[in-house]
């Protein structure tokens, strides 16, 4: 799409920003009939770009990249992620799977990609990850979360995933269960997603955060979640964002992918 | 974070590791055998937050560090058996600190702002407070207070009109430590143990429970119809 037409729409998203951030759920289903499609598509577009590009120190594409359905193959994965991958002999998610490949493939800087991982819109910081997670995930839109557990380190990570889950620490004793555990609970107006009935929260991330003026990936979810529960900043794609997000991509089996959605 | 802060939060998870140490601890391996979680699933669970956490500073590491309370807790879904829960409330009510001054009731209004404030404590370094404001106690987000204040979550119980209960010795006491820690009175309590962590002051508590409790607060006042009528709540 035409640079300068994403860029008049973006300040639009950008000066409803203010009401929106505090509109609680009903002003946000409102703001999505308004617009055809997510923000996020631009994301998507871009991180296709992206993904196809020769980049790093080796100069090579992603299009090598096996995401679990073997080299190249972007359709469907993102709906069996976090996978086992033998290569690694670990589970992985998108996001750390990715970059995997950026280190093995195009041989780039592991901690310049960490530093870079999430965008900041406020300060101009830009995230070639949050693009190419999007792009990936949109191609599984219209599949189904679909983890099997069947490798025995896809149910260990499940398991640790649970534990860390109702692991309580840090200045305000919470843990994700304090808030995520039960049905029609809310912070203030905004209300909480229940890990164990859940078939629409979880397959609907990556998301154009509206309040953020970005797409928001689940590890940056992870990342916000421990910082609000007073915690300190969890390491990008470390072992126990995966195993939590495996735990609950598990417990949203079944539901269908529809990415970026649009949330507050 | 200030110094004093970080210090005196120090003392108080020295203090808890201590009470660890000195024996509700030596039964832990047998108080998790009936848990929600096996023996296996625990320890992976402790060695994937070890590894999870290696870019934040040894400083910031000790958030991540359970007391008692919290381990038994997380071991058993927040559901302890009936012993361990007892076990929990007794552990809790002994980190309870009063104030020198006695228990008092502070400024309402103060305890207002500090009612609808989550600011403080939060680290790292993409996003973390500075400590230039004061922390707040953030009630509003998990309770219902002011009738006419309609942004309130639900993961509490509903504190409208609380000041009915009277300020007798009984009350004031009760509301002070269940401000202070929660989890003396009902284990595994979801609400953050305030005192206990140094999120809140003494006198910060003193101005809460104005809130809840003085008559003249809003807490305390009945639902204004027209008011909220013509209010926009956003």
């Amino acid at each position: 799409m035409n640079k300068l037409v994403k860029l008049v729409i973006l300040g639009v998203l950008g000066s409803s920003l203010a009401i929106s951030a505090q509109a609680e759920e009903p002003s946000v289903k409102d703001y999505r009939a308004m617009l055809e499609d997510s923000p996020g598509e631009f994301w998507v577009d871009d991180g296709k770009e992206l993904f196809h590009a020769k980049a790093g120190p080796k100069n090579v594409s992603l299009e090598k990249c096996d995401l679990g359905k073997g080299p190249g193959v972007v359709e469907g994965v993102y709906a069996e992620l976090p996978r086992y991958f033998k290569d690694t002999d670990q589970v992985m998610d998108l996001e750390s799977r990715l970059m995997h490949c950026m280190i093995t493939l195009q041989g780039k800087d592991k901690d310049t990609i960490i530093k870079n991982a999430f965008s900041n819109p406020k300060k101009g910081k830009d995230s070639e990850m949050e693009k190419i997670v999007a792009y990936v995930a949109a191609q599984s839109n219209g599949y189904k979360f679909n983890l099997t557990l069947s490798h025995p380190k896809e149910m260990a990570s499940y398991k640790t995933g649970e534990a860390l889950f109702w692991r309580r620490s840090g200045t305000m004793d919470f843990s994700c269960a304090t808030c995520h555990a039960a049905d029609g609970k809310r912070i203030r107006l905004q209300t909480l997603y229940n890990a164990y009935n859940d078939k629409t929260t979880i397959p609907s991330w990556p998301t154009y955060r509206v309040s953020k003026s970005t797409v928001r990936t689940m590890q940056n979810r992870m990342w916000d979640c421990h910082w609000q529960m007073r915690l300190p900043d969890v390491d990008f794609g470390s072992k126990a964002t995966i195993d939590l997000i495996t735990f609950m991509t598990k417990e949203s089996n079944g539901g269908e992918i529809q990415v970026p959605s649009i949330k507050r | 974070m200030k110094k004093s802060t970080v210090k005196t939060w120090l003392a108080s998870s020295t203090a808890a590791a201590m009470v660890m140490l000195s024996g509700i601890s030596s039964g832990y391996a047998t108080e998790i055998k009936g848990a929600a979680f096996d023996a296996e699933t625990l320890k992976s669970a402790e060695q994937t937050v070890n590894e999870s956490w290696t870019r934040s500073t040894p400083e910031e590491r000790k958030r991540l560090v359970q007391d008692y309370s919290n381990k038994v807790c997380s071991a058993y879904k927040d559901k302890p058996t009936p012993e361990l829960a007892a076990k929990i409330k007794q552990f809790n009510k002994e980190l309870i600190n009063y104030p020198q001054e006695g228990i008092k009731l502070g400024d309402w209004k103060n305890g207002a702002k500090l009612a609808r404030s989550g600011y403080g404590m939060r680290i790292g370094k993409i996003h973390p407070d500075t400590g230039k404001k004061p922390n707040g106690g953030n009630c509003y987000a998990c309770h219902a207070l002011d009738p006419n204040e309609p942004a309130a979550g639900n993961l509490g119980p509903k504190l409208t009109g609380y000041g009915a209960r009277g300020t007798s010795e009984p009350i004031m006491k009760y509301t002070y430590e269940k401000i202070y820690n929660a989890h003396a009175f009902y284990a595994c309590s979801g609400m953050p143990r305030f005192g206990v962590h140094n999120v809140l002051t003494s006198k910060q508590i003193a101005d809460i429970m104005a809130y809840l409790m003085d008559p003249k607060s809003p807490v305390n006042q009945k639902l204004k119809m027209m008011q909220n009528l013509n209010r926009n709540p956003y």
